[in-house]
Order: structure tokens, then sequence, then C-alpha cells
């Protein structure tokens, strides 16, 4: 599906428009890229389960006040990441409280279940790097070549400057050819 | 490195986002959570502030405010606490269909019109009116329509619905040979693609008349040309939708537990989850359930209504959010028996038994009249539809081309030769 054009009634819906159906082809169109995003920043799947839900329950509330000034896509993944953002602040405050009472044994607990899942079912070993990354890096990277947005689109669902994405882009970059490099030479 | 090119599939083998997934999100939009005020004053104030808390912590500062669309939403819907503003500050941005029902004299006999309120050039004005029930129905506009058919046999006054450009599609009745039959339809409700309908069939069998009565809702699609099946034929009516088709598997359980509950006036059977109805009560549009009473068999078919305790979805009532209290609304006008909220915040439709009065709205109302509809005393709303900002133009295009003034409809058929 060409989800900019299919989508382009989005423009002329009124408060009578049938806005379940329109949740069913945005759904459709782009549920995996909102999962996909969800996940690169939080790395957790049922997180990431959680946070798409409510991403897909906003949108279908906010149906009426989506202006067009950006693409569905660009629109859906903006409110993906403040989503997700919001989630990882409350979780971590809990790992925090954990960590006071427990130790550092949740603390590894967490990161051993993350890195199994990444493990386990990432598609490719660059997937597996980029998911490893730090967020501020992760995110702009697949922003970038997963997808596929512009520098402004990227900026929009950041809220930074062009210039800011830029510069990460560049980082992020830097840093998959560091971790290529150290897994050639075997040094950690 | 091509970076584009080895990440351009997914990151994962399994699909993340699942169809369970997928079905749990449809299962939370249907249980519509409302935020609409209770008739209790005292609980006004507390409400507003959770929500303003609520709103604020969910979307901080992290949206640009140029690009976000949901932070434009947030100032609309949050009832923030703003200096309210002066009377002609207030800026008109709804507009609203109002659907009317008038009951005639002879039984059964029932007419429709249409009003359009909207802002023109920054007044509310009355900017079309016409017969029948004019409805947008996704991109265009629907409209529903009484037509008589009469036969050696029967009498049949049925609703039928078409888009506003096509003509009508006339419905089908049987004939019966045996009985003289009497069939009429009225519109109980009209919202999104659904409406709400009671027929009644009375039936002349020789020396006894036995009467009918049910209520059913339908989608549009239902209605349009379609065969109507009547009671006297013995057979069930396939077009329709049940309670559980649109209210949701909780309540076909609740229906199912309070047929098995020994409550019901009648039989099982009687309490059906077919004839059900939409129907306004404190302020919203409630679903009520139609029990058959104990004349079934003797006198006919009759019933009683009794609540549905789960929400109207989206689907059925798009907005059915009211500012205020009825109380609140009778300290600006004593004699409102009902209001309705636009969804911008910026004015209230308050009714009583002869009108229809919009206030403009900022965080209160505003004793300012901006327009009065007149209705009469046999009038019953069947429908309110709001469109907002650049909606509303098109509505007022469309509104005043489909809908025609009784005394033009009058001119047009005496000029006709």
């Amino acid at each position: 599906m060409d989800s900019n054009v299919d989508f382009d009634y989005l423009k002329y819906i009124s408060e009578s428009t049938d806005k379940k159906a329109i949740l069913e082809d945005l759904m459709t169109a782009y549920g995996n890229d909102v999962w996909n995003y969800a996940f690169s920043i939080t790395r957790k799947w049922e997180m990431a389960d959680d946070i798409t839900q409510d991403v897909f329950i906003k949108a279908y509330r906010n149906l009426f006040s989506f202006r067009n000034e950006s693409s569905v896509k660009t629109w859906l993944l903006a409110i993906t990441r403040n989503t997700a953002l919001d989630y990882r602040k409350s979780a971590f405050f809990r790992k925090v409280t954990l960590v006071d009472f427990i130790g550092t044994q949740a603390q590894g607990t967490d990161r051993s279940a993350e890195s199994e899942a990444i493990e386990n079912l990432a598609v490719t070993e660059l997937w597996k790097k980029v998911l490893q990354l730090p967020v501020k890096y992760r995110e702009v990277l697949i922003l970038f070549a997963h997808y596929q947005l512009s520098m402004r689109e990227m900026a929009q669902v950041l809220g930074v400057s062009e210039g800011t994405v830029k510069s990460r882009l560049h980082h992020a970059r830097n840093k998959i050819i560091k971790m290529k490099d150290s897994e050639t030479s075997g040094s950690h | 490195m091509e970076l584009k090119k080895e990440l351009a599939s997914g990151p994962f083998m399994k699909q993340g986002f699942s169809d369970e997934l997928r079905r749990r999100i449809e299962t939370q939009i249907d249980k519509k959570k409302t935020i609409a005020r209770p008739w209790w004053p005292a609980l006004s104030g507390v409400c507003a502030v959770i929500l303003i808390i609520a709103i604020y912590s969910m979307f901080g500062d992290q949206l640009a405010s140029r690009e976000s669309a949901l932070t434009e939403k947030v100032s609309q819907t949050a009832s923030e606490p703003k200096e309210a503003l002066a009377d002609q500050e207030v800026r008109l941005s709804s507009a609203v269909l109002i659907g009317f029902r008038a009951d005639e004299q002879s039984e059964g006999a029932h007419s429709y019109r249409t009003v359009l309120a909207a802002p023109i050039e920054g007044k509310l004005q009355a900017a079309a009116e016409g017969t029948g029930i004019l409805v947008p129905y996704k991109q265009e506009f629907w409209k529903i329509e009484p037509m008589v058919k009469t036969t050696e046999t029967g009498s049949y006054s049925y609703l039928t619905i078409h888009p506003a450009k096509q003509s009508l599609k006339a419905a089908v009745f049987k004939e019966d040979s045996k009985a003289k039959i009497t069939y009429s339809e009225k519109l109980l409700y009209a919202g999104n693609k659904y409406v709400a309908v009671e027929d009644q069939e009375a039936v002349e069998n020789g020396n006894f008349t036995i009467r009918y009565n049910r209520l059913w809702v339908r989608e549009f699609k239902q209605m349009n040309g379609g065969k109507r099946t009547l009671v006297s034929e013995g057979k069930d009516d396939a077009q329709h939708m049940t309670i559980g088709d649109v209210l949701g598997a909780d309540a076909e359980q609740w229906l199912d537990r309070e047929r098995n509950s020994g409550k019901q006036l009648a039989d099982k059977e009687g309490l059906s989850g077919d004839n059900w109805s939409i129907v306004r009560q404190n302020g919203k549009w409630v679903a009520q359930i139609a029990e058959a009473n104990e004349g079934i068999g003797q006198d006919g078919l009759a019933y009683s209504m009794r609540n549905v305790p789960f929400e109207v979805p989206d689907s059925v009532v798009s907005f059915d959010h009211l500012c205020c209290t009825l109380e609140e609304v009778q300290t600006i006008q004593p004699a409102a028996v009902d209001a309705y909220s636009s969804p911008k915040s910026d004015m209230i439709a308050v009714v009583t038994d002869r009108q229809i009065i919009f206030y403009p709205y900022s965080n209160r109302i505003i004793d300012k009249p901006l327009l009065t509809v007149n209705r009469a005393d046999n009038e019953h709303i069947v429908m309110m539809q709001w469109a907002t900002d650049k909606y509303i133009q098109k509505w007022v295009d469309q509104a005043q081309m489909y809908l025609q003034a009784p005394e033009a409809l009058q001119e047009e058929a005496e000029a006709t030769p």
C-alpha cells in the first residue's frame, strides 16, 4: 500500500466519518512501523505492545486534528516517540526503586531479557548492532535508514533542529563503523 | 555502507504488530470511555483539574507545537483554567445539522426536516433548511425521506435512504391477499451510518385487527431499497443490527444473564438482542432494549424499554459530550430540557419544548443567544451532527444544494405542467 496516497482522504474527514474504518486502515498500513519504532526505543517486547496500543488509540481520538502538515507516517511516528519516552520515564523510576532494594541484579536481569530478544529475533547482524546503540543514535539511524524520512521529517518526529539530526546521524554512523571494526579485529 | 538497503526490512523475523495486538486495540476502542460529566455540579471542578493534570503529564513539552496536532487537540479539549473570553471574542468554528421528526395527527404519519446552523461571516445563521433528514455519510450526504406505497390490500408508509445526489429507491412489499395491512415506519435516531426506527404493523383480518410494534437499529445499507419483512409474513427480519453487533460481546453476555435471571417480564424469547433503540436521556444518547411484554400473541406485540448498561460507541454517536449539568444550563435558560455541546466547545445548543437556542461557550455559557431555531409541539430531535472548521463551508454548500424548503417544493410542483 502506498500509504501517503491512500490516506489523502484524511484531509476531508468530519465528525461523522467512520473513524473505526480509518483506524483499521492505519493499523494495516503502519502497525508494524509503529511497533518497530516503539521497540527500537524501549527494546522491550511487551512495552512495545502497550505503546503501540496507546499510539493507535491516541490517533483514533485525534483524527480530526490531523493537519496534513506532515505525512501520516511522520505523525504516527511522532506520537510513538513521545508515548515511548513517557513509558521509559515511568519505567526508569520503577527500575531505580528496584535497584535501591535489590541491587544490580534487577538491571542485569532486564538487560539480558532485552539482549535475548534482540539476539534471537533480530533479522540481521546490522540490526543487532543498531539496536545496541544508545537511544538517541539508534532512533535517528532507524528513522533515516528504515523509515527513510527526510531530514525535515526526522526533525519533526524528534523535536530537534535539522542540524541536530545531521549531527546525531553522523555520530550514529561512526559508532556502527566502530562496532563493525571491533568485530573484525576481535577486540572488545 | 548502504544503511538504507540493509535496514530496509524490519528488525525482527517475527512481526511485532500481531493480529492479537490488533484485536486488543480494537477492543479498547470499542470500550468507549466517557468523559461526559454527570448531572452532579459538585464533581465538575474536580474532574476538570484531573483532566488538565492527565493531559499535561502525557504531552509535556516533548512535541514541537507547530507540528503537533496533538498539542492543538489538547488545547481545544482540555478544560484548562483560562480567562473567559469576552463575548465578542468567541470565535465560532462549529456547524450542526439538526434533524426533526414531526408526528402528524393521523396515526403512523410522520414528516421530517433538517436545519443547518452554521457561522457565516462570523455570525451563526440557519444556513439551510428543507424536508427530509440530510445526513453526512462518508465523503458525501445522504437523505432519509418518507415514502408511501398503496396497494389493493395495504398501505405502507416507510423510510428510504439514498445518496442525496441520486433518486429514491423504493422498498419492496409483498402483497397479502388475505389481510389488509397498514404499515408505517418512524425514525428515532440518525447518526454516522446507523438509524434507529420503530415500525408499526396493523393486520386487519376479518373481524379482528392485530397490531405489532418493533424497534430496530439498522445500517444505512440495510434500509436502502431493502425488502421489509413484515410480522404477518411469519419470517424473521434479517435487515438489522443486533445489540451485540453494535455494543459488543460484553453487551451480549449481559443480555444472556438478564434472560436467565428470571427478572424478565415475559419468557426468555421476550428479551432478544434484535429489538433495541437509541434514545436521548439525561443529556446523552443511550441504548435501550425492548422487552416484549405479556401481551404477545393476544393483542399483538408490544414492549417495555429498559436501559442497556453499556456506552453507545463512537461508531453510532461521534460526539456526545455535554459541557455542563442541566442545572447549569437552566441558570441561563430555565426552560431547558436538553442540551448539546459543540466538539470545539465554542457553543451550546439548548433545547426547550418549543425552541433550540444557541449560546456561545467559553468555559461557561454566555447568555447572549446567537440563534434560535423554532420547533413545533409535535417535533422531536432525531439527529445532531457537527462539523468544524474547514468542513463547515462544504456542509453549507451541500446543504443549500440538497435541502429544499417546503414552500420551494410547492412552488416547483405548481410550476411543473
